[in-house]
């Protein structure tokens, strides 16, 4: 890695820049910032069916989640009178063996669904982001140390892992959603590490240095607005594996736990009556495997959308 | 070749001392007292007894000595013994292993037949009808849960298909066809979404390569078609399709929890559940940690591959 140490000095720039520019060359090279960024990404999607079906699924899903309580026509624990009824306009979904609505219950269970991915992505990235510029930034040492826990993090198998966290932590909200968030750090400090490797050594971040700018103002100024492409990316696909780890938990029973509603853990108790009807576990299955495309497609689009050099076949 | 491998087991060290630790802080996050959590109230107010299931965690003694006591006794193979059945959990690991493997073998080997030529075959009709088809496949495939596949296998064929058994497993020795078909649909299952991963990775690798000058020239030689593609783009696309068969390789041993428990395979991921059911932390402790080694050596194992397909890997 760089070989800079801490200490200042004139011969420190030379140093970096001469390491520098080597690592450029293999790191990721970023699109810059653009102005109108948004209205930009508006006309992207419009040409893009892929995206616009990925951005309209994940919007329908939040808004789905927000107004839960007002669309869902029963409660998520309510018995309607009707034990494993098959899906009518009454039910649209049909009832469960307890005689709840499974149309209510995948309607309030995404609030449990997209309330465990949105926490755990944000609290992965508001800790493994300034690890992961702070790793960038400083370089030598400091960042060595911290690739090399990250490749030991990333040789432990995810899914088996939080099944061992969550059983050794017990199974709650609260524990599934820090089990996702620490899974992730590192992962979201590798993507925010590699564009800081590659920003630092542009000519302007020094000329910055030269005027004598602290580090915590260049990472907040000239750092910060260069990663945020990657890292949105990420964030994007970050939250599809963090609602399907959520579901994989609750299916085994290890994740939400009943009566609270949740699509992993209403298909996972759909098995057991299969017999009577595959209704039981069809609508939470589509409902995961719905935003899981939908945060993918986003992602993959907002990736093309910064850097369409790296267009990937979607 | 030899200094790369010898290189690449050094850094095997890190990865081992990380995994074990990992795994022997994991028994010690277990929130209250974990007698009580493990034998109940009436054993933990037991003197006797709780000393002794604290002797037997290693729990007894200060954390640093607890930790290279731990890692000794790995070394010499004893993985501890389960605390319901008192059984050696090395023999539980052994006894659980053929059928995980099996199933993780016959899904690569599926996904590798669906993967590879639909993705070359959408390479090399770009922008076509098929090519449009496979893509959709690949996306649907990627984002439906294997849990979900898995489960709509059982249960259509449950309904539909009562004839057909889906669940459970025979060992190949006693009855080498109930075997290879209940196999089948777990297999399956796992097979459709790396399969679909593969897909694109060959497809993407392959559209790659075709734009090379090689190509041209080949083509310009007036080769068929089918020996250009087979043969010479292939044979260089191949790199990131190992590499990413590597990887999904790794997270298939470490991802059968779910798909073992749906299709009641007798493996390691089903050794794991039932373990954190009962609360057994040494059967729990023991298997994770041979799986994330068996993950570190796997992916260790398809760097070496790579390297053996890729000259330019060995210049390193």
């Amino acid at each position: 890695m760089t070989n800079t140490t801490g200490d200042g000095g004139a011969g420190k720039y030379a140093l970096e820049a001469a390491s520098g520019y080597s690592q450029a060359a293999t790191a990721v090279e970023l699109p810059r910032a653009e102005p109108s960024g948004f209205g930009r990404f508006v006309r992207h999607t419009k040409r893009d069916p892929a995206t616009l079906t990925g951005l309209t699924i994940v919007c329908a899903l939040a808004a789905i989640a927000v107004l839960a309580p007002l669309v869902a026509p029963y409660g998520a624990n309510e018995n309607v009178g009707e034990m494993l009824a098959p899906p009518t306009f009454r039910h649209l979904f049909g009832t469960n063996v307890q005689g709840r609505d499974l149309f209510s219950r995948v309607i309030l269970g995404s609030r449990n669904s997209l309330g465990v991915a949105f926490p755990s992505v944000f609290i992965a990235i508001i800790i493994g982001l300034p690890i992961g510029m702070l790793a960038g930034f400083v370089g030598g040492r400091f960042d060595s140390a911290f690739m090399r826990l990250f490749d030991i993090l990333f040789a432990l198998p995810t899914i088996l892992l939080a099944i061992a966290l969550v059983a050794y932590l017990g199974p709650s909200t609260r524990n599934l959603v820090l089990t996702i968030a620490i899974l992730y750090i590192p992962r979201v400090a590798m993507v925010a590490r590699a564009p800081t490797l590659s920003v630092k050594t542009r000519e302007y971040v020094y000329a910055s240095r030269m005027f004598g700018a602290r580090p915590t103002w260049i990472l907040r100024k000239h750092i910060l607005p260069n990663i945020a492409a990657p890292v949105l990316v990420e964030a994007s696909l970050l939250l599809s594996t963090a609602l399907l780890t959520e579901a994989s938990l609750s299916f085994l029973g290890l994740g939400i736990q009943p009566p609270e509603p949740s699509w992993g853990a209403d298909l996972g108790k759909g098995r057991e009556f299969m017999e009577l009807g595959a209704y039981q576990v069809l609508f939470p299955g589509i409902m995961i495997m719905l935003a899981v495309l939908g945060f993918n497609l986003l992602g993959d689009g907002l990736r093309d959308f910064f850097d369409p050099r790296i267009r990937k076949s979607v | 070749m030899r200094r790369y491998l010898i290189r690449r087991l050094f850094l095997l060290i890190p990865v081992f001392i990380g995994v074990t630790f990992v795994n022997f802080v994991l028994i010690r996050i277990v929130p209250g007292d974990i007698v009580t959590n493990m034998m109940g109230v009436t054993a933990a107010n037991n003197q006797e007894m709780r000393a002794r299931v604290l002797h037997e965690l290693g729990l007894d003694r200060s954390m640093l000595e607890q930790y290279f006591w731990w890692l000794g006794r790995i070394a010499r193979g004893d993985f501890g013994y389960s605390f319901i059945h008192r059984g050696s959990v090395l023999a539980e690991i052994t006894r659980c292993l053929p059928p995980t493997l099996e199933m993780c073998a016959m899904s690569m080997a599926m996904a590798i037949l669906i993967g590879v030529p639909l993705g070359v075959f959408s390479a090399v009709r770009r922008g076509r009808d098929i090519d449009f088809l496979a893509r959709v496949l690949a996306l649907l495939g990627i984002s439906a849960p294997n849990f979900f596949i898995g489960t709509l296998i059982v249960v259509f064929g449950a309904i539909y298909f009562p004839k057909i058994q889906t669940l459970g497993y025979v060992p190949f020795l006693q009855n080498p066809w109930e075997n290879v078909t209940r196999m089948f649909w777990p297999s399956l299952t796992f097979a459709i979404s790396i399969g679909a991963i593969i897909l694109r990775y060959a497809r993407s690798s392959v559209l790659e390569v075709l734009g090379e000058d090689y190509i041209r020239t080949a083509r310009a030689k007036g080769l068929s078609p089918f020996r250009i593609i087979f043969i010479h783009a292939l044979k260089n696309a191949l790199i990131p399709i190992i590499t990413s068969i590597g990887i999904w390789t790794a997270f298939l041993i470490g991802g059968t929890v779910l798909i073992e428990d749906i299709f009641a395979i007798p493996g390691l991921g089903r050794l794991v559940l039932g373990a954190i059911q009962v609360r057994d932390y040494p059967v729990i402790q023991g298997t994770v940690l041979f799986i994330s080694l068996a993950v570190a050596v796997t992916i260790l194992v398809t760097d070496m591959l790579v390297m053996a397909v890729d000259p330019r890997a060995k210049l390193d």
